[in-house]
């Protein structure tokens, strides 16, 4: 407790210097507003401002479309440019604070491929490295997998972003596990963020707007998980016209609605998605006498739904949901089945105080769950799993003047996690077992400083206070060295117990030293305190998550990164190398043989160790002409050591890769023809292979001399991807996508076993399992636009 | 264990997912010293250590025996030397036995090293009822019902004779669940059972360290592990394999 307030101290001295410092300003005066896409009200997220002439002056529009720029009294041309839009320019005589909202219009696609200007290099100034912004627009050109465009699966080829394995939309960045991503829709945290088994993400990337991805050295504001937060913001929906649009595919079919609540006052949006590849299950034949498929369950569907309403000139609100489910089940002399889904709510609440004043308030619920239910001779039970949070987020940004920015908050979130509940429906054969519920209470404070002392040098300090407090009513155990519980205590309802504290503090410096040349360096602490146990290859949507406790620390990761980026041949190329360095401390493994469902005293089968990465990301990308697209290498190592494994030395994670390698090229044929390629390319996983084989009980056994000492094959894929738009009137648009995933038939190895040859069990088999051959997929694409009653009707899109 | 062969069953269902044999090159390590102890309350059965040594993983052979290794077997007070009986390292002694609620000590030396393992003789539990069951894919599967003892924390291991031969089978069982239920264990071996095959079934009442070693080993053959480990054995130094001194109920079934 006396850490807490210790800490509490500093942090308010600490905002007492930012407020001193924003006394000290001058006779000026502000300019603020939002910026939307004329064509359907949306917000243009990340729009820069900047004053025409004085190169390094201006701001970037806030995630909510806000900006603010305050500057001496004077006369000045605004600039307004976001990519893909045509830049406006506003001349303005700056003698009093004023609001300015600004609507661009979609640039035509001719003019988009000339369009070349000076101050598109805000990549080199900005103070924030380690960062992605995936295009929508390019997003829909990428070849997709099944059919189903996924930003998942785009977001691994990027530099420093590796899929978890094949058609996986699980990812590591730069050496992280899986669940140290922080993944959010609309401020909501979603913890499993796969359907079917990974083959697809949770996200229908029609309802997405915008997706950025922090690569460890996220802002200030967001905290929780060591490796990246990757934040995505749902579309509001068109707040001028009625917009349906649907896509029909093989395996799955989509469908939107938008439209105004209120004519350019608030809109909304539904999505929905499902698919149905059980369909198809009744045609796989019987093999071996097997008919299980015939009774199968196999589909998923998810809905996102948000509405924005504009109170007044000051106020927003925002409501925004997510649901999803996957079930799956066989029935038969066994049946078994699975069913779990995510489910989100926010509320958001905008509000302008002052020109320079922006605040959010939001109120955030999540959950996450699953049910499996295993019918047969042994068992008729049922195991549930549920976690659940409440957040509520209050944010601030202060526009200071044109070199000082603030950001500051709190984040306060309530965990409830009921690990897997065992329910037998036949007490005659199994007993309930009913775990204890873990309650925690997790709290981030703080405050980000942006800072352009000039039009070269761009500097971004934050400080993040974490704290996390295992809450009652819970039992809390102690364990012995051997892992055996030696006492336990009963914490009541409104008790706190063990509380972690953390400073994390976060640091960007950005020199433009020469006008397409910039070097930025980065360091960044971030903790964790929900941890994922997993002991399957591909992640498995009953993979249990724990709370920090008594016994289990918070994570900790630091990431030191140093940069260089260059903009050539006009901005039209951009090219960055970035280095990093990431140590990892607290990182939790499980001891050999232990046994992690249905166990009050998971925590005495865990153990603990530290963990190192470190690489260098190369990342060339051509931003403009018909012909578009990156190349994106990374080199890097992944290690970890544990004193139970390997007698305490480092070896490789399994995601340790040496080279990945992503080429993505776009080229647009026709207006109406792209076509678009892919190449994948990465160093097999580190694996544990035998290195030898013994007789036990009259079976044949393998023996294992150190974790991952092996590698799997290489991995490498090329898709392919075509996009027709047929023809298209002013209020109904469709259009054609065609992909081939796997265009060569690689087999890339999936599992790799080694055991006995049935007939022969002398001889010793290594048997290598392979998913896909090639996979093709066609998705009709359509959108009816209800004609507006004005007479001038704007294109969209 | 059960829930990832679905998983992996429904990754082949969407996929046709396809199996290839491939050669990799692997370390050849040790050889490891390999211990397997058993010592049943079942008079007829004599005391049996298998002494032997992993081989490479390509070899022809699965293992090599070790000869003139020194076996003994004590219950604290009395120890018993068992005797090499054949060249395939198998150490035999007709004159201990388990008896319920002692605890046996094992020793081996062999190769300049010595190896000790401790295992403790449970109370046997009583097999109820044998059945045919058939799996999924209808291959033929047999199931067999026990009363598992209220109130106490039992380990179960199962044995299986078909047509006289011994077969190998890794399953074992706990109570953490079923307390006191009458339970049922399905038995899927690596091979199907035929009609009129006389099945003589045991039911082993284990201590946890075995138990344990079993869980483990069968960890390992699941396709979906992370990581694959050598099982947790009772045996010290370093060696594979188990020491099991167990009680023991059998009966038989002529399968339909």
């Amino acid at each position: 407790m006396r850490k807490i307030k210790y800490s509490l101290h500093c942090f308010l001295l600490a905002v007492f210097i930012f407020t001193a410092q924003l006394l000290a300003a001058q006779t000026s005066f502000t300019i603020s507003g939002s910026v939307t896409d004329a064509g359907n009200g949306e917000e243009l997220i990340g729009t820069s401002v900047t004053v025409k002439g004085s190169a390094g002056i201006g701001t970037v529009a806030n995630g909510y479309g806000f900006y603010s720029l305050t500057l001496p009294k004077g006369n000045y041309v605004i600039v307004y440019h976001y990519l893909g839009f045509s830049d406006i320019e506003k001349d303005i005589k700056l003698e009093s604070n004023q609001q300015i909202n600004v609507k661009l219009q979609q640039a035509q696609r001719e003019l988009k491929q000339v369009e070349i200007s000076a101050h598109k290099n805000d990549n080199l100034k900005k103070a924030e490295m380690g960062v992605s912004r995936l295009d929508m627009k390019e997003l829909e050109r990428i070849p997709v997998f099944f059919g189903e465009r996924d930003i998942l699966k785009s977001i691994q080829l990027l530099p420093g972003v590796k899929s978890a394995g094949e058609g996986n939309s699980g990812f590591n960045v730069r050496g992280g596990g899986t669940d140290q991503n922080l993944i959010l829709l609309d401020e909501a945290p979603v913890y499993n963020a796969s359907h079917l088994l990974g083959f697809f993400s949770t996200f229908n990337s029609d309802a997405v707007k915008d997706v950025t991805l922090y690569k460890g050295n996220s802002p200030a504001e967001f905290g929780g998980r060591l490796s990246s937060t990757l934040d995505i913001k749902m579309k509001e929906g068109n707040d001028k016209k009625y917009v349906i649009s649907a896509g029909i595919g093989i395996v799955s079919s989509r469908l939107s609605i938008e439209g105004p609540i209120v004519k350019e006052k608030g809109s909304f949006i539904i999505t929905g998605r499902r698919t149905y590849a059980d369909a198809f299950l009744p045609l796989i034949p019987a093999r071996n006498g097997n008919t299980s498929f015939k009774n199968s369950t196999l589909y998923f569907y998810d809905i996102n739904a948000k509405a924005n309403y504009r109170i007044g000139k000051k106020d927003r609100v925002f409501l925004s949901g997510y649901f999803g489910r996957d079930k799956f089940g066989i029935k038969n002399q066994t049946s078994f089945s699975i069913d779990y889904g995510n489910l989100t709510g926010t509320l958001r609440w905008n509000h302008i105080f002052s020109s320079k004043l922006f605040s959010n308030t939001s109120f955030i619920v999540n959950d996450f769950d699953y049910t499996v239910e295993i019918n047969s001779l042994f068992a008729d039970l049922k195991i549930r799993s549920v976690i659940f949070d409440y957040n509520f987020k209050q944010d601030f940004s202060y526009y200071s003047n044109a070199k000082n920015a603030f950001k500051f908050g709190l984040l306060s979130t309530f965990h409830t996690i009921q690990p897997g509940n065992v329910v037998s429906n036949d007490t005659a054969r199994a007993n309930r077992l009913s775990l204890t519920k873990k309650y925690g209470w997790e709290n981030g404070i703080y405050v980000q400083h942006e800072w352009t002392p000039n039009n070269k040098l761009q500097v971004s300090t934050g400080l993040r206070l974490s704290t996390f407090s295992s809450t009652g009513p819970s039992t809390f155990y102690t364990y012995n060295k051997e892992g055996v519980a030696t006492d336990s205590t009963y914490m009541k309802l409104g008790k706190i117990g063990k509380t972690h504290v953390n400073w994390e503090p976060r640091f960007t410096l950005s020199y433009n030293f020469l006008p397409d040349h910039s070097i930025k360096f980065a360091y960044a602490r971030n903790t964790q305190n929900v941890h994922q146990l997993s002991n399957s290859l591909i992640g498995s949507p009953t993979d249990q998550w724990i709370l920090s406790s008594n016994n289990v620390k918070p994570e900790i990761a630091d990431q030191v990164s140093l940069g260089y980026y260059l903009n050539f041949w006009k901005n039209r190329f951009e090219f960055s190398i970035e280095g990093y360095y990431k140590h990892l401390w607290n990182q939790i493994d499980y001891k050999n043989g232990a046994v992690l469902r249905a166990n009050e005293l998971v925590e005495s089968q865990l153990i603990y160790g530290t963990g190192r990465a470190y690489g260098a990301e190369f990342f060339l990308k051509k931003k403009t002409g018909k012909f578009t697209g990156w190349i994106s290498y990374t080199f890097s190592r992944t290690e970890r050591t544990f004193k139970e494994i390997n007698d305490g030395k480092y070896y490789p994670a399994k995601q340790d890769r040496t080279h990945d390698l992503s080429v993505v090229l776009l080229y647009q044929v026709l207006p109406r023809l792209s076509l678009s390629a892919t190449f994948v390319f990465y160093t097999g996983n580190a694996v544990t292979f035998p290195s030898g084989k013994y007789f036990v009980n009259g079976t044949i056994q393998n023996v294992y001399t150190e974790r991952n000492g092996y590698r799997m094959p290489n991995y490498h894929r090329l898709d392919f991807g075509l996009n027709y738009d047929l023809k298209t009137r002013k209020t109904f648009e469709h259009s054609i996508a065609f992909s081939i995933y796997n265009l060569y038939a690689r087999k890339n190895a999936y599992t790799i076993q080694f055991q006995p040859n049935k007939d022969d069990p002398r001889q010793s088999e290594i048997i290598m399992t392979y998913l896909f051959r090639i996979v093709p997929s066609l998705t009709y694409n359509l959108k009816f636009t209800v004609p507006s009653s004005k007479k001038k009707v704007t294109d969209v899109q | 264990m059960y829930s990832r062969l679905f998983l992996m069953a429904i990754v082949a269902l969407i996929t046709g997912a396809c199996q290839e044999k491939i050669n990799i090159k692997l370390k050849n390590a040790g050889p490891y010293v390999v211990i397997e102890g058993n010592l049943s309350d079942n008079i007829a059965e004599p005391a049996r250590v298998f002494v032997t040594e992993s081989a490479d993983y390509t070899d022809t052979v699965f293992f090599h025996p070790l000869h003139d290794a020194i076996v003994t077997i004590s219950d604290g007070l009395l120890t018993d030397t068992l005797k090499e009986f054949n060249a395939m390292g198998i150490y035999l002694s007709p004159n201990i036995h388990a008896v319920v609620g002692k605890s046996y000590k094992l020793s081996v030396f062999v190769k300049g090293q010595l190896y000790e393992s401790v295992s403790a003789v449970n109370p046997p539990v009583a097999i109820d009822s044998i059945y045919k069951t058939t799996s999924n894919s209808n291959k033929n599967r047999l199931s067999f019902n026990f009363r598992d003892p209220l109130g106490v924390t039992n380990y179960y291991k199962v044995g299986i004779q078909v047509n006289g031969l011994e077969r190998g089978v890794n399953i074992v069982a706990d109570d953490r669940l079923t307390d006191g239920k009458l339970k049922t264990v399905v038995v899927n071996p690596g091979f199907e059972f035929q009609a009129n095959d006389s099945i003589n079934l045991s039911l082993l009442s284990v201590d946890q360290g075995v138990y344990t070693y079993f869980y483990t080993l069968n960890q390992n053959t699941g396709r979906n592990s992370g990581a694959p480990a050598n099982p947790v054995s009772n045996i010290t130094n370093g060696a594979l394999g188990y020491f099991n001194a167990y009680s023991v109920t059998t009966k038989k079934f002529i399968y339909p």
